[in-house]
């Protein structure tokens, strides 16, 4: 029944910075049960459905990190505690099996964010060592954002924050950062969640490390549940709605090839 | 005799290895999506229907699931338009894969720009959408009409050298829409599509798809497609390829019974992928056994002998 839009309620919704926005939603007279790279897709009343990785998930209760991007987003950022929405999840493939070792580098790249949150509480959950890097152009939404996740992720996950205007933490981008971690602390794994630019940058410095990352993919979901075929993974015969998002580098290299 | 052997089936301008393919509309308008059904082990392809020029389709919620069965959708016939028809064939053709090209228009011809690319092509046959329940002035706005029926089909029949069918939906006149088909050339006939519905979240007081009607389809609509096949094969005897519910080898050997040669399943297709076919051609293997036929071509039809 994942396909069947459940009700829910808004109950919490925060502006956590200038970009960045938190949403916690309450599924009624429901719970949903999901692992690391699954996602939701939320329904606004005969406006639009719009795609969105899981940041936390406890029982009934699933929350969003998100930025304004278009009409859809527009929307939820003006959402208020009580507002009524459907959610479809949990869609998509949990990635928990391909994960290898025990000594885990998560990267992301803006909302690339809000998958990681939810990995690490999990991989956390299953006795992994995790590390996670996090780039954002603005040091000012660094700051906040880094001073919120404390009250959201596990305690135990190392997080270090790249800047591109270099004003807090790292100075440059999540993938430099995250090269110069892996190359001192040799990760068992890297999984990585960000704008394709960021990935393919990934993937490359990584392949000198002799790491096959785990990228987490974006393609346009529309029905979310194998149907429409929208989001094939180009040059491959994967749906990112039903196969991914999470998908080992090696196996999806012709979709970093295709032209955008 | 071979598994494949006891199940292969010809409908006009195809040998099939056996009578599983996809509905129209459970992929099918990209070159990839080709590799996918390469896996699923179809024996022929059924492209989404293709119009003219590109349709972008409606807005989500375009497709849903519902809480009492089944699926609902109103994707808007969402396709590049016929100018990617050839890359699109070639993409099958190259997998060894038959690929059937379902065209769709406003008027006969639109069917027929459509159903040219497609005969220019190599496709292996051509299906005509005259059966959408949700796209304002295609499908079933045409198809529930048999006079509309007859100029379609023959507007195209006379423009093409590759075998048409017509594939037609719920509506009064279905066994009426059914012989006019035939009588303009048509070669079968796919029954039948989704049926018209709607859902409304009673949380939101919401209709909830874009297009607020949709068309039906999974488990739910079966027993009236075994109804459609079986008086529709009752009253003419066409080659029919059945469509509707199929979610295992049962409700697929009911259509076959009904009167149906070949088979498409669309819902529990993109929801089991390979298993649904492996599960439908081991069962119709053992059943046609059970019954002592030597093929599947000597039960189409058997339970019309009442």
């Amino acid at each position: 029944m994942k396909g069947v839009p459940r009700p829910a309620v808004v109950e919490h919704i925060e502006r956590i910075s200038q970009t960045y926005y938190w949403l916690e939603m309450r599924i009624i007279e429901d719970v949903i049960e999901a692992g690391p790279g699954q996602f939701l897709i939320i329904w606004l009343p005969r406006l639009k459905e719009i795609p969105m990785s899981i940041a936390t998930l406890n029982n009934d209760t699933v929350s969003i990190f998100f930025k304004v991007v278009g009409k859809g987003t527009q929307r939820l950022a003006k959402l208020s505690p009580g507002s009524r929405l459907g959610v479809k999840a949990p869609l998509g493939r949990s990635f928990t099996g391909m994960v290898s070792g025990d000594k885990i580098m998560l990267v992301a790249g803006g909302t690339g964010l809000a998958p990681m949150i939810f990995a690490s509480q999990k991989l956390i959950e299953s006795g992994k060592q995790v590390m996670l890097v996090w780039g954002t152009p603005s040091s000012q939404d660094a700051e906040k954002v880094h001073s919120f996740l404390k009250r959201v992720m596990p305690r135990a996950v190392e997080v270090y924050v790249a800047t591109d205007d270099c004003g807090y933490g790292f100075c440059g981008t999540a993938v430099d950062l995250a090269y110069e971690l892996a190359r001192r602390d040799k990760p068992s794994d890297v999984v990585s969640a960000g704008p394709r630019p960021m990935l393919t940058s990934l993937v490359q410095r990584m392949r000198g490390l002799n790491i096959d990352p785990i990228v987490l993919l974006e393609e346009e979901v529309r029905c979310g549940i194998g149907m429409c075929g929208s989001c094939i993974v180009r040059g491959t015969p994967f749906l990112l709605c039903v196969d991914g998002p999470a998908f080992r580098y090696s196996s999806v290299v012709s979709y970093f090839e295709h032209k955008i | 005799m071979t598994k494949q052997g006891v199940l292969s089936v010809r409908i006009p301008g195809i040998n099939l290895s056996h009578p599983l393919m996809n509905a129209s509309g459970i992929l099918g308008n990209d070159k990839d999506h080709m590799r996918r059904y390469k896996e699923w082990g179809l024996a022929a392809v059924v492209t989404k229907t293709f119009t003219p020029q590109p349709r972008r389709g409606y807005e989500t919620p375009i497709i849903i699931e519902l809480p009492t069965g089944g699926f609902l959708n109103a994707v808007g016939l969402a396709n590049p338009g016929k100018d990617a028809l050839p890359e699109l064939i070639d993409a099958g053709k190259a997998l060894g894969l038959p690929v059937i090209v379902s065209a769709g228009g406003t008027t006969p011809e639109e069917f027929r720009e459509v159903a040219i690319v497609a005969d220019e092509h190599g496709a292996s046959a051509i299906e005509l959408n005259l059966s959408c329940p949700h796209t304002k002035g295609y499908g079933l706005e045409i198809g529930s009409d048999p006079r509309m029926v007859y100029n379609v089909v023959r507007t195209v029949t006379s423009s093409v050298k590759v075998p048409v069918y017509a594939k037609l939906g719920l509506s009064d006149y279905v066994v009426k829409s059914s012989e006019k088909a035939l009588e303009a050339g048509a070669r079968c006939l796919t029954l039948i599509n989704t049926i018209r519905a709607t859902y409304i979240d009673v949380h939101t007081l919401k209709p909830v798809l874009s297009n607020v009607v949709g068309g039906l389809s999974g488990p739910p609509i079966h027993p009236v497609a075994v109804r459609v096949v079986y008086e529709v094969y009752r009253e003419l005897r066409p080659c029919i390829i059945g469509v509707g519910g199929i979610q295992d080898w049962k409700t697929a050997a009911e259509f076959v019974a009904a009167g149906a040669r070949a088979l498409q399943a669309g819902s529990m297709l993109a929801v089991k992928g390979r298993s649904l076919v492996r599960d439908v051609l081991d069962g119709l293997v053992e059943w046609l056994k059970s019954h002592g036929f030597r093929s599947l071509e000597e039960a189409v039809g058997i339970a019309q002998r009442t």
